[in-house]
Formats: structure tokens, sequence, C-alpha cells
């Protein structure tokens, strides 16, 4: 029999081979798909920790988020019709505003969002204020995430968030800003909610406010 | 020294002097200053950003104007110097003959900036099976004249000699280093431009032999090609970049494994064969700055940003190389004079002493000039070593 923890330390491991045949082996014993996504997402927070404390980095995340997205192709299939309409934990609308076309962050981010659970709509790079608020009216999105690496960019983050006010969609959103540059003062100026220079840690904040929704 | 600039005052030594003695970790008169300005005149000057690029004269005179205009300076770009940058014809990472570089007044706006466009090559410009190509034949099939021009490359030579007569200038005239007469980019940080960071992020677990071949193949022709135009024109700096290889995107196996072993051999080379090496290492080097170590020792100076601790690197690399940053750009741009004063104290209070220090940050396009001058006067000021 094979045991949830090999899945776990194959994935923590990030031997690719071996984790694809593992999510089969649990597959053919039986196990139900939804419960290996769930231990898959076990091993993603093991990761997910492990970059916290410097011991894995970008690269491994990438990997993790590759792991995660292989796995979840294999399991497709076998989601039965009511397991597929999971309730997704939030709706994040993201995207690297305006001015800025840098992604890297952004991607690694998205990668972890789904591996979390959340239903994400990214918007992809040079994205105008307008084209944010336009896809937070239609998706009900809950999170917005402007990503953004040059202070020239900082001007459109800032306008985004005014146009969502002028909108009426200010009030019910958490804006998150993440980049390697951000802190208190881009925050600030672009009237955000909170900021990251770490996609992991960024995720977490997402899973806190929806956890206290 | 004749006075050539009205608004700048003369000092116990010339820029050139100050540089090149805080590079043999010896105290100059007052601690080095280095503001990596390159497309600032924009903001305030009539010149347009495409201008810049494309204008070795006007930039030039741009750059000779602002460098007037904030008293000063240790460390200058020669007008025509990005030119050389983006149009590179060699493979390297900020040539627009290889990689999608959206410029001013092409994809972009004439007023703005040049950025990397990474992401829309979806598979990167190179794929899985390139690495075997690139040792069977080369880089130089990856060039597209699309994104760079026929013209651009015609251009080349004329703007060469441009450039080397500007760079002459701010040495010899204004005794006044450049920034930098080529780049050079080890393999690692070029393929990864090349594949794109998130594939080559995944090639380091599924093909770590491919990489490797590749690295041996490539080390010495990069070398080579970053040496070639400095040789021809007297430049005298040579910039190796580095960002994809830190501790904020590889372990420090992969660093080892992939980066390090070329990293020295460029080092070794480029000072054997008399140029100056900038280090330009931006984002996190703290848990790395021991390995920097085993490089030699030599006419070499390391540019970090704010993610790396300048006082660690003090600690450790103090008696090795000279160190230069880190103040955080986006400061020059939101922040106050006051706020940089204090940065720039801080830095001078710390890693000062004893000499082999520079102070500096990139520059944003948006930086207020009062916080600019900010960090240079308080340089001239607070950081002498002998009054």
């Amino acid at each position: 029999m094979t045991s949830k923890d090999d899945l776990i330390n194959s994935m923590v491991e990030l031997e690719e081979e071996k984790t694809y045949e593992l999510v089969n082996a649990l597959l053919n014993e039986g196990t139900n798909a939804r419960d290996i996504i769930d231990i898959l997402r076990e091993a993603v927070d093991i990761i997910g920790k492990k970059y916290n404390e410097k011991e894995y980095f970008l690269t491994e995340l990438v990997m993790a988020g590759e792991l995660f997205q292989g796995s979840a192709e294999i399991l497709e299939p076998h989601l039965k019709e009511d397991q597929k309409a999971e309730e997704p934990k939030g709706v994040v609308v993201v995207g690297t505003v305006k001015g800025d076309v840098h992604d890297i962050g952004k991607n690694i981010f998205v990668t972890l969002l789904k591996s979390a659970g959340f239903e994400v709509h990214d918007l992809g790079v040079d994205i105008p204020p307008e084209e944010f608020v336009k896809k937070v009216k239609e998706t009900k999105a809950d999170y917005v995430g402007y990503s953004g690496l040059l202070t020239v960019a900082l001007e459109n983050m800032k306008r985004t968030t005014e146009l969502l006010k002028e909108a009426g969609l200010r009030d019910e959103l958490k804006i998150i800003i993440g980049g390697l540059p951000v802190d208190e003062m881009w925050m600030e100026v672009a009237q955000a909610d909170a900021f990251t220079d770490n996609a992991f840690q960024g995720v977490e904040k997402i899973k806190e406010w929806a956890g206290d929704k | 020294m004749t006075q050539v600039f009205d608004n700048v005052k003369e000092e116990a030594m010339t820029s050139v002097e100050r540089i090149l003695t805080a590079m043999e970790l010896k105290e100059t008169d007052r601690v080095p200053v280095w503001p990596l300005i390159d497309f600032l005149p924009v903001k305030y000057t009539d010149i347009t950003a495409e201008e810049m690029l494309m204008d070795p004269d006007k930039s030039q005179k741009a750059y000779e104007w602002m460098y007037n205009k904030l008293g000063g300076y240790d460390i200058s770009m020669p007008g025509g110097g990005m030119f050389m940058q983006y149009f590179n014809s060699f493979p390297d990472f900020f040539s627009a003959y290889y990689l999608d570089w959206r410029l001013p007044g092409r994809q972009l706006g004439e007023n703005q900036g040049p950025q990397l466009f990474e992401q829309a090559h979806g598979e990167g410009i190179l794929t899985v099976d390139d690495y075997d190509k690139i040792i069977d034949e080369g880089m130089l099939w990856l060039a597209n004249f699309k994104r760079a021009k026929m013209r651009d490359l015609m251009k080349t030579p004329k703007v060469a000699e441009k450039v080397a007569l500007n760079t002459k200038k701010w040495w010899e005239e204004f005794k006044v280093p450049t920034f930098t007469d080529s780049a050079c980019s080890p393999p690692f940080e070029l393929l990864s431009m090349f594949r794109g960071s998130t594939n080559f992020m995944k090639d380091i677990y599924r093909h770590p032999e491919k990489i490797k071949r590749t690295c041996d193949f490539l080390v010495d022709k990069l070398i080579a090609m970053a040496e070639y135009g400095p040789s021809q024109a007297d430049g005298k700096t040579i910039l190796i970049g580095a960002v994809r290889s830190s501790a904020d995107f590889v372990s420090k196996k992969h660093f080892e494994e992939f980066m390090l072993p070329y990293l020295k051999k460029m080092v070794k080379r480029i000072l054997n064969d008399g140029f100056i090496v900038q280090l330009h290492f931006d984002t996190r080097w703290t848990d790395r700055l021991d390995l920097l170590k085993e490089l030699p020792k030599g006419r070499i100076y390391l540019h970090m940003d704010e993610r790396t601790d300048i006082v660690k690197a003090k600690e450790i690399l103090g008696d090795h190389m000279c160190i230069e940053g880190n103040i955080k750009p986006s400061l020059f741009t939101l922040g106050t004079p006051k706020q940089i004063v204090k940065e720039t104290k801080a830095i001078i209070d710390a890693c000062a002493e004893g000499g082999g220090l520079m102070v500096g940050s990139e520059i944003p396009d948006d930086a207020k000039l009062e916080n600019v001058k900010a960090m240079i006067d308080t340089c001239k000021t607070y950081g002498q070593y002998r009054k």
C-alpha cells in the first residue's frame, strides 16, 4: 500500500517522476482523487515553510507548482462531477500594472494561489487600471493583487485603487501589492491593504484574509 | 585641473584617483559616491529617452548636464553607452538582438525606459533542445533583426567610436571613471534570460547535465565577446551581472554547481587581462557573500542593492573586495532628502572605516534630484576620511 507520507515526502523532495507514480498508485488503490489533492496541498505547505526558512528558494517553489499541476492533470478525470464543483476559497484578480512587464514573482504567486484552492484570474502584464476594474466587476473578486517592480508603475497602482473606489468596489475588496521593492511606502501610495516581496507570504496573507471572512 | 564644470568643486583627490584607491581597499579623501544614472536626464531636460538611447552626442551632453547639476560624483555613464548595451551584437542580457527588450521610441513611448518582455516568449526563445544546438552551432543564430534592426547594426561602429571618445573625455579630461565599457554574462544568467526564468528553473531539476555542458561550452566565448569591444576602444571596465543566481532564486548547492566555477573563471581572466571588474549583483546575496571570497583579489567592486546586507558584506568581504551600495532605489523617488541622508550616514558609519566602500544606488528614471543630491553631498561632507 502506498502511504500518504510517501507522496508528501516525494513531493517535498521534488522528485517529479516518483510523485506522479505515487499519485497513480494511490488512485489505483482506491484513494479518492480529492483526498490526494489535499495531500498534495499539505506537501506544498511544507515546501512553503522550507522556502520561508531559506532551505528552499524560488526554483523549488516553481518546481512545486509544476508537480502540483502535473498531479492535478492526472487526477482531473477521476474527480467525480460533484467533486469538481469544489467551492473556491476566494476569487483573486492578479496582474502586473501598466508601465511594467515584470512577472516572475506574479506567476509563482498565481501558481501557488491556484494550488491553495483559489480561483485566479491572471490578467498578465502591462495592465491598465480600467482592465483591473472590469475584471473585478465581472468575476466579483474578493482580492486583487497588483504586481510591479518599477516606481513608474506605482502611479498606476494608485490609479487602479482610485478607479476601484469610484466604481464602488473598493470596500468589498482586499488589495495586496507584490514585487521585490515594495514596502510600506509603496502600500500607502497604492492605498493597498498589504504588501509582500515574497510570493509564498503573499499567498499566506490571502489565506489569512479568506479565513477571516 | 581646469574648471570644466562651474558647479563642481575641486577636491583633494580626483574621482579617478578616488575610485582606483577604493578598489585597493585604502581610505580616500572621502567616501566615493556613485548614483547609477541612465535615463534620469529625460525628466529634467529636453532630451527624450529615445535620444538618450540612440544619440551619443545628445546623451553625452545630458550626462554632463546632470553631473554638473548635482555638483559632481565619482562614476558616470558615457554618452552612447546605452546604445552599446541595448544594441550589442553579441548575445548578452541587455541585447535587443536576442531578447525582447521593448525600447523607447519603438515598442514604447519616446520617454519610457527600456523593459525586458520575458513572458511573451512562452516557451522562451531557447527550447530544451537548443542547449545541444548551442554547442553545435554557437548562439549567433538566435539574433533577431526584427527586434533590433539591421540599420542599428550598421550604426554600431559609428556610435562605438563616439562612445570611445566620450569615455576618454570622462576619464582623462573630467577625471571621472565611466560606468562600464562592456558587459559579461555568466552562462547561468544568460541561459536563464534566454530560456525564460521559470523554464530555466525547471531545467535545473530536469536537465542539469545539459545546463552544465552548455555552461562549459559558453564560458570562454562569453569572456572573449565581453573583452572584444573594450580591447578595441581602450575601455577599462567590464561588468559581470548576476540576479537569477542569487539567494532569492537558487540554493547554495545550485549556485556552487552552476554559477561559481564559471564566475571564478570570468573574474580571474578579465582581471588578468587588465580590466576593472564591476560585479553588478542585484537582489539578495547576503547568504552567498562567503562564497564570493573565493574570487581573486584585484581591481574589482561589488555593486549590491538593498536586498543584500551591506554591513555583512563589509564584515565578510571588507579585506577582499571593494563594496558598493546599497540605498534602496525607490527611496529616491518616494523618499525625502532627510531619509536619504540618514541612510547614507548609516552606511558610512558601518562600512567606511579602512576604505573599500562606495556609496551608491541605481537611480530610478523618476527620482527627485534633491534626493540624489542628498546622497552625494552626504558622502562629500559626512564621508570625509581626513578633515
